[in-house]
């Protein structure tokens, strides 16, 4: 498996982010267990210390929780929390990015609200 | 934790220099990449360690004490290498009782089952292995050793892209379940940047760099755009590298890369580039740096 490598951040940023997109898409739902340090090394061919570098990140937060000797879950309002903290964060990422992009194309403001509009509907 | 020391090593073939006053500290529980160009002298500098090669000034101590002429601190590390060590026509089966006998901690089981799973035949005789296979065999020596300081050099030469795959898979498994220091030798720098928690970096024969992997990556952005406002902003920076195209500009400096302003693009966290561009860029001339 390969962590997406678009985005510039760091390693353990990367799989974070992963974990997090899964709890969101519901791939681990709430109180599931996700994979352990090791299966998660393995498949994405990562230093177990940089994955556990992510998972404790994630359990100080507490969208995780470790049951000891027998592994990591997802805690419960975890896809909650994780929307909320990505809020603020979206307009930076994504909206500000968009609009330097539309600026770089000449597009209007009017055209680039029209086009939001038409994807809000279609996708 | 144990702590393998390299002090002052420097090393000449004839007149020329390969390694100069060479110093690093490798410690058990981290995985380093060790990269350099060609004939930067990595190679040779694990063969040093290992007391495979001769050297003119410097020592190599593991945990405080010399390895040289002590068979039990040598046991402690096992290096995979290119060079052919045994003759062509013994077989792999007897390369593996061989390791047994010389390192009591190799997991023969373990060795028996990785060769079963990459498809090798362990009654095939060393010579009559292909490249990939003659690669992979000895990284499953390395890989079953349970050595302490395990070093790879170069572990996925002549291996195609689907066998790497398995082979990182295993070393990322491996080095999680063993705790022992793995330094791997390579030019496949992108593939290793995942792996490898802490990078070292050869250079004309001496170490340019040894770093945390992530402190490296947050530390050094490249800017790139017109060249004039990339001069402006490299002004007040530390600029390590510079390549032109045209009126284009691209410079690697230290920094973050929330002091980039406006209009210019930034990346961070290539190593590839990143070492590109500490090592000089490419050899042809076509790119200046300073």
């Amino acid at each position: 498996m390969e962590l997406t490598t678009n985005s510039d951040k760091l390693i353990y940023l990367r799989l974070k982010e992963w974990v997090e997109d899964a709890i969101l898409a519901g791939t681990f739902p709430e109180d599931s267990q996700i994979p352990s340090v090791a299966e998660l090394s393995v498949s994405f061919k990562m230093n177990h210390i940089t994955v556990l570098k992510s998972i404790n990140l994630l359990s100080d937060e507490g969208v995780l929780y470790k049951k000891r000797g027998i592994g990591t879950f997802v805690s419960a309002g975890a896809k909650e929390q994780i929307r909320e903290q990505r809020y603020g964060g979206f307009y930076r990422k994504y909206v500000a990015e968009m609009i330097r992009e539309a600026k770089k194309l000449g597009i209007s403001k009017d055209a680039l609200l029209q086009m939001a509009e038409k994807g809000y509907d279609d996708e | 934790m144990s702590k393998l020391s390299v002090m002052n090593v420097a090393k000449r073939f004839g007149r020329k220099k390969v390694l100069e006053r060479v110093d690093l500290e490798l410690e058990t529980g981290h995985c380093y990449a060790l990269l350099g160009r060609n004939g930067a002298g990595k190679s040779t500098l694990l063969q040093i360690i290992l007391q495979n090669c001769s050297y003119q000034s410097g020592k190599i101590l593991l945990d405080g004490r010399p390895v040289r002429n002590d068979d039990r601190q040598m046991r402690r590390m096992f290096c995979m290498s290119d060079r052919a060590v045994y003759p062509a026509d013994f077989r792999l089966k007897t390369i593996f009782a061989m390791t047994k006998a010389m390192y009591p901690g190799f997991d023969l089981p373990y060795a028996q089952q990785l060769a079963a799973r990459w498809g090798l035949d362990t009654n095939m005789r060393v010579g009559r292995l292909s490249t990939g296979y003659n690669t992979l065999y000895k990284v499953i020596l390395a890989l079953a050793s349970n050595a302490e300081f395990v070093f790879f050099d170069e572990p996925v030469l002549g291996i195609d892209v689907n066998q790497r795959e398995a082979v990182y898979r295993e070393l990322a498994g491996r080095f999680a379940q063993t705790d022992a220091c793995f330094v791997i030798s390579t030019h496949l720098i992108e593939e290793m940047q995942n792996l490898a928690d802490r990078v070292i970096i050869l250079h004309e024969g001496r170490i340019m760099m040894a770093a945390d992997t992530d402190e490296l990556l947050d530390g050094y952005i490249t800017v790139s755009g017109p060249a004039e406002a990339v001069e402006r902003f490299a002004a007040d920076h530390t600029v390590l590298h510079t390549e032109n195209m045209s009126v284009f500009r691209t410079v690697l400096v230290k920094g973050s890369s929330d002091m980039v302003p406006e209009g210019l693009h930034c990346e961070s966290g290539d190593l590839q580039k990143l070492f590109y561009c500490l090592t000089g860029g490419a050899p042809d001339g076509a790119e200046e740096s300073r």
